[in-house]
This record gives structure tokens, C-alpha cells and sequence, in this order.
């Protein structure tokens, strides 16, 4: 067991043990799976179908990948969009610091973005001067709080009401024990005043559409239309991975995202942006960039057994039906993406030997398999990703010669019927130790075979 | 080598064997939904109870002077709503925009004109209300589908707390699909945002709170005739 397994798994028992803690996940995780299959069976006439399709479409993306990205830049770059290539997270955050120096940025709003919390965008952003705020209420949460999101969906799940209000209170000075409305209002009026300051609007992109050059962002506050359209620059960072066909496409995967995500039919804003204000148009930004990331995912590319993780649409559906993050909770993990997904892509996409061990945070239940909208078969990758360690890691001479001589003796049912006298002469060499079964006289095999003949 | 370089590179060494990959899987349809919403003479109504489950006010207003009469109505229960003087709005330019207000010189007097859509943002502040039409109105779903070329810009459907739409018959149509397709050949916008309800939030212990940076009243006033 290697020692960042052996603390895994201390932590992953002291969260467990926390009934506080679970109760909490539980309430929420029930909440949102429980509006997630209404949706599903009210939108769709088929789930089943609906997700295949979309498996199918995301299969063809991979397979077509750099021509798709090409696509994407011919088109983006004819509406006057700036696309930049990075190849790991510190050639994101200085093309996003070089951009910032370019436009003379003081003030930046960010809206929420996994692929920002992966190249850890906000303290590069800090180290150089700019004022960088979340425009997420979750996100805000998690930023004033100073820790990370505990969900890629909801980044504060794991706090109370309560608790929310005492933070305000103390770093917005809201009254004590505020209500959410009074919070939401309170983040919203802070909001106001920054998105009018702001130089800098940052996004995430949920989907590229290679066909229109446009990126789409899915949210439900509106915190993310604001940042696309009053700073006067506005840069958007995504994964090579992100990339759809076509512009039609967005009918199947907005409301499959939807309906996975947060068990809304729709999300309230789902919002296209392909370039700069048009001539014909009154505001909006004078200059947009994509920055595409790689950061791994080329190296999880080149693994053909592992692939199709690239599918993933960043829902969260996997986290919460999964037994064990509801357990273990987000943070336990370590990582930017916790839960299947995340114990899926991060041994690939960080420092090799470094996550390896997450594949094991798993019951093998197949549940987020079921749950996912774009068809990955997630268990199954933990099971190939422990193969993967196991064949990396040179375990010592006994565990090798025991797992052949276990082989060995379980691929034929004879010689495991004859390993029952060595099974009775342990039970014997330790009498009264119940932990020792009791063998039957004859196995199930035998006894078979003797009905069959008489 | 440039990153690009080294990542389409990449990608390419890695890539399947041409046989599979094959032309795309079928655009999606509406054979995988259900809920479809048959006949056009049934949009209004299904939008009406989409868009209301959604929180959204749909109205009906018989011409153009009772068009401005529900607008005057929003306005004041918005002013009582944030105690605030006489709301201010703004206005995309439209034909039947421009129809309505002129209905009502009173009404006309509180709304900038599309001239002073591109105001800068501190002066934005005080706006309370945007009116705009929209692209497509999206029967199945209660959604409504504004571009930022014809609706007024990017931050007049969603800077004000007052969202209010003008929508005419021939403006629904059944799904998100024929929207996407009536919208995809248009050259003329940057941005494409497609609406459902006023902003929303649930990141409080799941409790929905209405109104969190977008609108917290969004209305649509179906004008007949």
C-alpha cells in the first residue's frame, strides 16, 4: 500500500465517520437526483436512446478531434475571436496574465469554471496585482471562505445557510444570521458595482461549436452573461475536449446537461458568444479570446483504453449517485475533479503515480456508468486505471508467485475441490476460532456431478 | 514547436484509423423527447404554461394601447416592489416596440431610446427595466431566444431587474431544435442567449432565490392583432 493510499484512506474513514457531514450530503445529493430522474422521464421519451446519441456524437468528436479543434479556429477566428493554444496550465494562466498586461486590466469577473480551478487561475491573477472576483454565488462562497468547490457543480453544497451568513457577516458585513435571499442580494449588489468596474470578463465553455466559432456557457444566475458583457475584454478558457459538431447539436446536449446537472429541462441562461460587438451592435466586448487547454488531456488522448473519459460534459451526475463521494465527500479526494470522473481523468492528467490510488476510492457499483448522460463507462475505467497501477508498480516477489498460484488454482474447479484439505487442516490447526468457516463435506460441484450420474 | 503545434500533433498520432471516423451521428430530433408540442395553433398556450412554470409572467394584451398600459403596469410593481421613484427603462429598437410606446407618450417619456443603447455601464446602474423583442419564443421548453445584434445589445435582457419581451403570434416556434435552426444562418450576432425564467439560484442549501444577477421579473406581453 503506498503511503498516499494509506492517507486516502485515513481521511476518507475520519470523513466517513462524520454523520454530521454525511446527513448533510445525503440531504442534498437525494434533492438533486431525485429532480434528475423527473427530469430525465419528463424530457425525454427515452433516456436510454437520448444518452447513447449523445455518446455516439461525443465518440465522433474524439475520433475527429483535431480536425474539429481546426474547424472551431477557422470559424472563431473569422468573427475576430483571438484563439490561443496552451499546452499545460502555466502557459494558460501567462497567456491570460499577457492578455491582462495587453488591456491594462486592474479588475477581472470570473464565472464559474472548472478549467479555471485546474490551472488555479485566480492566485496567478492575485500574484500579479489584478483583482480577480467569482460572480457565481457558489463559487463567491468558496472564495470567501478560501478553500476550493467541494462539487464541479455546487461548489458550496457542503456548507449550511447558517454558516453561509456568518461568512458574509463577517467579510460583507450583511446582518448576522441572514437569510439565502438576503445572501443572494447582498452577492448580487456586490456583483453590480464590479461587473460595471470590471476590464476583464473570464468564462468557462461548456461546448465549442466547431461548425458557428462560438463557445456556449450554461448557467442559471446570469452571472455569466454579465461577465460576457460588460468588461471590455472578455477571455474564455476550455479543454481541447469541449469541442461539438455542430451548432444543432446543442438541442440534445443543452437539456441532457440540464436535466443531469441540476434536473432543470433547461438551464435559465444558455448563451452563445462568437467574437467581439459587431458594427451592427451597441455594447459588448471590444476583444475576445479563447484559450484552448491542454494540460494532459492529450496524454489521456493517446491512452485508447481510457479515452472516451474525454466525453464528459462536467454535469456532476456521477458525484451524486456515487456511494462513495456521498460517503468521503468532495474534499477528501484532493483533487480539482473529485468524485468517478474525477478519480477517472486526474491520474492522467497530473504527475504520473501521484493519483493512481483514487481508483480504488470505488465500490465498482456501476452506478455513475448508469448515471452519465454521454454513455462513459466510468466504472469500468477505475477498473482499467487499477490495472494500469498494478502494472506500473513493481510489487514484491510474494504477491506475484500468490496471485499466480491463486490463479492457478481457481481456473480449474478440481484442483480448488482438492485445496479443501488444506482448508480443513487450517481449521484444525486453530480449533475454536470461528473465523475459520466450517467446509462442507462434499462442494457444490461434486454433489452436482453425483445427481447428474444417479 | 508552438503549442498548437505539439497538441494537434499529438492529437493526431493518437488519432483512430480513418475508418472510424466516419460522418457524424444524426442531428438530434424530436423523436427523442417527449412532450412535443404537435400543432402550431397550440404554441401560445403551451409556452403560456411552460413559461409560467418557469416563473415567468405571460400577458395578454388585445393592441398596442393595452400593450403599453401592461408595461406601465410593470413598471409601478416594480417601483412599489424596490420603493424606488419613477423606473427608468431602456428599449431595443423595434417596429412594434417603437409601436407601443408611441401608444402612450407617458409611457415613451420613461424609456431611453435605442440610441442610448450603448451607454457605459455606470450609467446603466440606474436602469431598471429593458424592453426587447425576441428572436424565437420555444413552446416545449418556456424559452425565449434574444441575440445581441436585434435584442438590444448583451446587457439590456439581463443588467435591469425588469426583463419585459413583446412577442407577436408568427414569433413561437415548437423546440429548441428549430430555434437553433432559424438562428444558425444569421450572420449578425456575437451573442445568442437563450432564456427560461427570471435568474435564479440554488446554491443556498438548494432553496431557489429568485433575482440572483440577471432579472428577478422576467414578462412576456403577447400582443394580438
Amino acid at each position: 500500500m503506498t503511503a498516499r493510499l494509506r492517507e486516502f484512506r485515513r481521511a476518507a474513514d475520519e470523513r466517513a465517520a462524520d454523520l454530521v457531514h454525511r446527513e448533510r450530503i445525503a440531504r442534498v445529493m437525494s434533492k438533486s437526483n431525485a429532480a434528475s430522474e423527473t427530469m430525465k422521464v419528463r424530457q425525454f421519451g427515452d433516456w436510454e436512446r437520448a444518452r447513447r446519441l449523445a455518446g455516439q456524437i461525443k465518440r465522433h468528436v474524439l475520433a475527429n478531434l483535431p480536425d474539429l479543434l481546426e474547424e472551431f479556429e477557422r470559424h472563431a477566428t473569422a468573427r475576430g475571436v483571438e484563439v490561443l493554444w496552451a499546452a499545460d496550465a502555466g502557459e494558460a494562466r501567462a497567456l491570460l496574465l499577457g492578455l491582462a498586461r495587453r488591456f491594462q486590466i486592474e479588475i477581472a469577473v470570473k464565472s464559474k469554471s472548472m478549467t479555471t480551478e485546474e490551472i488555479e487561475l485566480n492566485a496567478a491573477l492575485e500574484a500579479a496585482g489584478i483583482e480577480v472576483l467569482e460572480s457565481d454565488l457558489g463559487e463567491l462562497i468558496v472564495q470567501l471562505a478560501g478553500t476550493r468547490p467541494y462539487h464541479i457543480v455546487g461548489p458550496a453544497i457542503h456548507l449550511t445557510r447558517a454558516e453561509i451568513a456568518e461568512l458574509f457577516h463577517r467579510k460583507l458585513g450583511t446582518a448576522p444570521g441572514a437569510g439565502a435571499e438576503e445572501l443572494t442580494l447582498a452577492a448580487r449588489d456586490l456583483l453590480r458595482r464590479k461587473f460595471a468596474a470590471a476590464g476583464l470578463g473570464i468564462t468557462g465553455a461548456n461546448f465549442l461549436l466547431a461548425d458557428a466559432g462560438a463557445i456556449t456557457v450554461v448557467e442559471n444566475e446570469g452571472n455569466a452573461r454579465l461577465t460576457m458583457a460588460m468588461p471590455r475584454v472578455h477571455v474564455a478558457i476550455a479543454g481541447i475536449e469541449k469541442v461539438l459538431p455542430r451548432l444543432a447539436d446543442l438541442a440534445l446536449f443543452l437539456p441532457l446537461l440540464a436535466s443531469s446537472g441540476t434536473g432543470q429541462q433547461l438551464t435559465c441562461y444558455n448563451t452563445l458568444a462568437r467574437g467581439p460587438r459587431t458594427a451592427g451592435e451597441p455594447d459588448g466586448p471590444e476583444h475576445m479570446a479563447v484559450i484552448l487547454l491542454d494540460n494532459g488531456r492529450t496524454t489521456l488522448y493517446a491512452r485508447p483504453a481510457v479515452r472516451q473519459a474525454l466525453r464528459c460534459i462536467r454535469c456532476g451526475a456521477c458525484l451524486n449517485v456515487c456511494p462513495v463521494y456521498r460517503s468521503i465527500g468532495g474534499y477528501t479526494y484532493g483533487t480539482v475533479y473529485s468524485g468517478p470522473i474525477g478519480a477517472v481523468i486526474t491520474p492522467h492528467l497530473e504527475e504520473q503515480g501521484r493519483w493512481e490510488h483514487l481508483s480504488q476510492a470505488s465500490s465498482l457499483c456501476g452506478a455513475c456508468s448508469a448515471a452519465c448522460p454521454v454513455d462513459i463507462d466510468l466504472h469500468r475505467l477505475l477498473l482499467e486505471n487499477r490495472r494500469r497501477a498494478t502494472a506500473e508498480r513493481k510489487e514484491g516477489w510474494f504477491w506475484a508467485a500468490a496471485l499466480r498460484a491463486w490463479a492457478w488454482v481457481f481456473s480449474r474447479r478440481g484442483r480448488l475441490d482438492r485445496l479443501r484439505g488444506v482448508g480443513r487442516l487450517v481449521r484444525a490447526a486453530a480449533p475454536g476460532r470461528a473465523r475459520v468457516p466450517r467446509l462442507a463435506p462434499r462442494s457444490f460441484a461434486q454433489m452436482w456431478s453425483d445427481r447428474e450420474q444417479s | 514547436m508552438s503549442s498548437r503545434e505539439r497538441i494537434l500533433g499529438r492529437l493526431r498520432a493518437a488519432q483512430p484509423p480513418a475508418a472510424e471516423r466516419a460522418a457524424p451521428p444524426r442531428e438530434p430530433d424530436r423523436s427523442i423527447y417527449r412532450d412535443y408540442p404537435a400543432r402550431a395553433e397550440d404554441y401560445v398556450a403551451v409556452f403560456a404554461e411552460r413559461f409560467a412554470a418557469l416563473r415567468g409572467e405571460f400577458l395578454r394584451a388585445a393592441g398596442l394601447a393595452e400593450a403599453a398600459a401592461r408595461v406601465a403596469g410593470l413598471l409601478a410593481e416594480l417601483e412599489a416592489s424596490e420603493a424606488c421613484g419613477a423606473a427608468r427603462g431602456l428599449a431595443a429598437a423595434d417596429p412594434l416596440i417603437a409601436a407601443v410606446l408611441a401608444a402612450s407618450p407617458a409611457l415613451a417619456a420613461r424609456f431611453d431610446p435605442p440610441e442610448r443603447l450603448g451607454m457605459a455601464n455606470a450609467e446603466m446602474l440606474p436602469c431598471l427595466a429593458g424592453l426587447t423583442r425576441a428572436r424565437a419564443l420555444v413552446a416545449r421548453s418556456g424559452g425565449i431566444v434574444l441575440d445581441s445584434g436585434r435584442d438590444g445589445g448583451r446587457r439590456l435582457s439581463v443588467f435591469p431587474p425588469l426583463h419585459i419581451v413583446l412577442a407577436r403570434a408568427g414569433d413561437y416556434v415548437a423546440s429548441l431544435e428549430e430555434a437553433l435552426a432559424r438562428r444558425a444562418g444569421d450572420a449578425d450576432w456575437s451573442s445568442l442567449t437563450i432564456v427560461h425564467g427570471p435568474s435564479r439560484t440554488a446554491d443556498i442549501e438548494k432553496t431557489l432565490v429568485l433575482g440572483a444577477h440577471g432579472p428577478k421579473r422576467l414578462a412576456v406581453i403577447h400582443v394580438e392583432a
